[in-house]
């Protein structure tokens, strides 16, 4: 027992102990693994890539995987005034004492509390501090694709997806340690055999580091059983990944380019997989996950056979989707998740506000398609909509800004013609230029520019009942910065949390001065890494970190945005030749279609 | 059904309503029949006593529950138990008397550990103080004439000028209901307090 705890904010996020936690001799594994999730608990629990792993390798005997998440500020005040380590939730280990720490990078801002996790943890935060008696520190996830910026703080990194390839790295670890090798050794070795590890101080950038792809989900590994935490997290439901990947090629989206193709779960694995989780849970609320789980092939199969599957069991089960397309189609899903008749919120990104615009970003719907959606969903009685918006696209200009308004005003009006009770609520946030996406050579707005934008747009809807909000644009301005980065960038992260910086991702505890000045300090001009333009025939710093998808298709696609062309999805459309399926010998796993 | 169960070591940290989702969970997979409400966002017709503030032990707490079908009560209880953990567990179950627990008590004891070597001042609780048995040098037992609302004890502590900083552990062992020189438990059943006087609990 932690005798901290009564001190601190939130204790329960601290407890562990979750229902269902694998009955280990943690300490007996192997090899022991930490995975790090690089902010709070109710944040990291609730990702999916984390529970795969997590009982994926808990399954082996040998092996064991166990969790820490970056405690809140207070706890480390607490833990460092106490002289303590951070430790790990199963077995109350520190940090420092695992073969493996495995570090996800979800998000450009969690950079400071990776810091955290080392320093705390007993481990040094650079990789050339390190020796043999420290674990591997390893990188993976979306981040992994812009490992060079976090390079300094790692051992290696694990390029792609990981189920498989994870446990192939610990399987050669063991095997290496029973004869007896060291680390270091064992660390260049690996990243010699394995071709989608970069290991930083072996290679430097001169490996072309591939990807790790799963060629099927349906022959891949998923849990079965969930942890129920005793304290609410943000998505507090069990999940069922039904695909994998997304060749929509909305052109801001890296997530659309580096997890390609389309794998998608059969019908029959996702209602297993489901009744798995809710009579292992317990829990009332099942979400289907991917980049846009309305274009799961079976989707509406699968919410049927879900519904009669539950009700079958006696099963109270509420189904969520997160994200909605703007079409007849995702309504009739709507409707098809709420069996309880409650129609409350639905959400929608339309990104954009004029169709030439959502052509550059090739962001497939029309004006039509978004007024005949809203028109029906009001006409069915939701009362409320939300819908996204991105500002300072790359071509954007007035007369989009005016557009976006003008579109507003007219879902909004529509809405009310077909529904009294009908109100809108409005979310913009700055486009940011990411590496591995068609607009990796485009530039951030200036700040003022998109405050002006945002403030334009917000003061323009005025007096009619819809709500506006805006991310922050300075943090908006920071993740551009990181998700262009090079090596360069290691040092001012290093520095920013050296002045106190914690937890940046979140709006109230994001402290522009301390960044500000880190980047002065170490000569860093932060505005050369957001907001300028880049050349095509410029080497880009992430050029060696191979995703699949060509950098000519990259380049095409970039061409095709500045001339408003759209693109089409090689899942129905033909073959735009990216080249994931060809260099890696994969193609799109669509359900419907076995 | 009335329920009777414990919140122990670091389980005291969740929070009240934490603890019915997990108590909601837990009833699911261990397939109790509980009732929902109707309406649009139908409820698990379960309520939970009067609430331990975060970090406060329990040894005897209760939830009232209402069942769809005729179970064996100790059924229930040792159904649920396979669903939480040893300091989750539920230690009686009743069919419930037709009175609302958090109305009817009025009176509760609780054990008050502290850090340091100091004496317990209690300014704050002489209102509500019946009796106070010092048990050891640094802990207390206090019986006190308090509603016990979400974070009763804590905030009298605190306005004794405690601080987290000097309790170890705060527990409460039970509440009741004091009423014409008797004591009643929350299944309404009489109760003699003299255990928790004369010897230590």
């Amino acid at each position: 027992m932690r005798d901290w705890l009564s001190l601190v904010s939130r204790p329960s996020r601290y407890i562990g102990r979750e229902w269902n936690i694998p009955a280990k001799e943690w300490k007996r594994s192997e090899v022991r693994v930490c995975l790090a999730y690089p902010d709070t608990y109710e944040i990291g629990m609730s990702y999916l890539g984390y529970k795969i792993l997590y009982w994926l390798l808990n399954g082996f005997e040998w092996l064991s995987a166990e969790r820490a998440f970056t405690p809140w500020i207070d706890a480390e005040m607490l833990l460092r005034s106490r002289g303590e380590f951070l430790r790990s939730l199963e077995s109350s280990t520190p940090l420092k004492d695992f073969d493996f720490l495995g570090v996800t990078l979800q998000y450009e801002m969690n950079a400071t509390n990776i810091l955290t996790l080392l320093d705390l943890g007993g481990i040094p935060i650079r990789a050339e501090d390190r020796d043999d008696d420290h674990p591997i520190v390893i990188g993976g996830g979306p981040g992994a694709f812009t490992a060079q910026v976090y390079a300094p703080f790692f051992d290696c990194f694990l390029l792609g997806d990981g189920e498989e390839a994870f446990l192939e790295l610990l399987r050669a670890y063991r095997d290496w340690r029973r004869a007896g090798g060291k680390r270091r050794d064992f660390l260049a070795e690996a990243g010699d055999h394995f071709p989608w590890l970069w290991v930083p101080l072996a290679h430097g950038r001169s490996k072309l580091v591939r990807r790790s792809i799963i060629p099927s989900l349906d022959e891949g590994f998923y849990p079965k059983v969930d942890l129920v935490p005793w304290t609410e997290i943000v998505h507090d439901r069990v999940s069922v990944e039904v695909f994998r990947g997304c060749t929509r090629g909305c052109r801001f989206c890296q997530a659309g380019m580096v997890y390609r193709p389309v794998r998608e779960r059969s019908l029959d694995k996702v209602v297993e997989i489901a009744k798995n989780l809710v009579l292992s849970t317990g829990y009332e609320e099942l979400s289907l996950t991917s980049l846009a789980s309305c274009d799961y092939s079976m989707i509406k199969e699968a919410l049927i056979s879900l519904r009669s599957e539950f009700q079958r069991l006696g099963l109270r089960l509420s189904l969520s989707l997160p994200s909605l397309r703007m079409d007849t189609f995702s309504i009739d899903l709507a409707e098809e998740i709420m069996s309880d008749g409650r129609k409350t919120t639905l959400t929608f990104a339309p990104e954009a506000g004029t169709q030439r615009l959502r052509d550059v970003i090739n962001k497939n719907i029309t004006d039509d398609d978004i007024f005949k959606t809203v028109e029906e969903l009001a006409k069915r009685g939701w009362n409320r909509v939300k819908l996204y918006f991105m500002v300072g696209l790359p071509t954007e200009g007035d007369e989009d800004i005016s557009g976006l308004v003008s579109l507003v005003k007219g879902i909004h009006r529509l809405g009310k013609r077909f529904n009294r009770r009908f109100s809108l609520s409005v979310s913009l946030a700055s486009f940011v230029p990411k590496a591995h996406t068609p607009f990796q050579w485009e530039g951030q707005l200036p700040q003022d520019v998109l405050r002006e934008r945002m403030r334009f747009i917000k003061s323009s809807l005025k007096g009619k009942d819809i709500e506006v909000h805006y991310h922050d644009v300075d943090l908006s301005f920071l993740e551009a910065v990181f998700a262009r980065g090079d090596h360069n960038l290691a040092s001012v992260i290093e520095r920013a949390w050296r002045k106190g910086a914690r937890f940046d991702g979140w709006d109230e505890q994001l402290n522009m001065r301390t960044w500000i000045s880190a980047f002065s300090e170490e000569g860093i001009d932060p505005y050369y890494y957001a907001q300028r333009k880049i050349s095509y025939d410029e080497k880009l710093p992430w050029d060696f970190l191979d995703s699949g998808v060509d950098k000519d298709f990259l380049i095409l696609e970039h061409r095709s945005a500045l001339l408003g062309r759209a693109s089409g999805d090689c899942r129905w459309d033909s073959c735009l030749r990216c080249g994931v399926c060809q260099k890696y010998s994969v193609r799109n796993e669509i359900a419907s279609r076995v | 059904m009335r329920l009777e169960y414990r919140k122990l070591g670091s389980f005291r940290f969740i929070s009240h309503l934490d603890w019915l989702n997990a108590l909601k969970r837990a009833l699911r997979r261990a397939s109790i029949p509980i009732g929902y409400s109707g309406g649009f966002s139908p409820q698990m017709k379960i309520s939970l006593g009067p609430p331990l503030p975060v970090g406060v032990e329990g040894l005897r707490e209760y939830v009232d529950l209402e069942l769809t079908e005729v179970r064996v009560p100790l059924d229930v209880v040792h159904k649920l138990n396979e669903e939480l953990p040893p300091e989750l567990w539920f230690l009686r179950c009743e069919s419930s008397p037709d009175f609302d627990i958090v109305k009817f008590v009025n009176f509760s004891i609780y054990d008050v550990f502290l850090s340091s070597e100091c004496e317990l001042k209690l300014d704050g609780v002489k209102g509500a103080l019946y009796k106070i048995i010092k048990l050891y040098p640094k802990v207390y037992r206090l019986f006190l004439f308090l509603t016990p609302g979400a974070s009763g004890i804590v905030k009298l502590l605190f306005s004794s000028g405690l601080s987290w900083q000097d309790i170890f552990l705060i527990r409460r062992l039970g509440i009741w209901r004091f009423e014409d020189g008797k004591i009643l438990n929350p299944f309404g059943e009489v109760e003699d307090l003299d255990k928790y006087i004369d010897k230590r609990g």
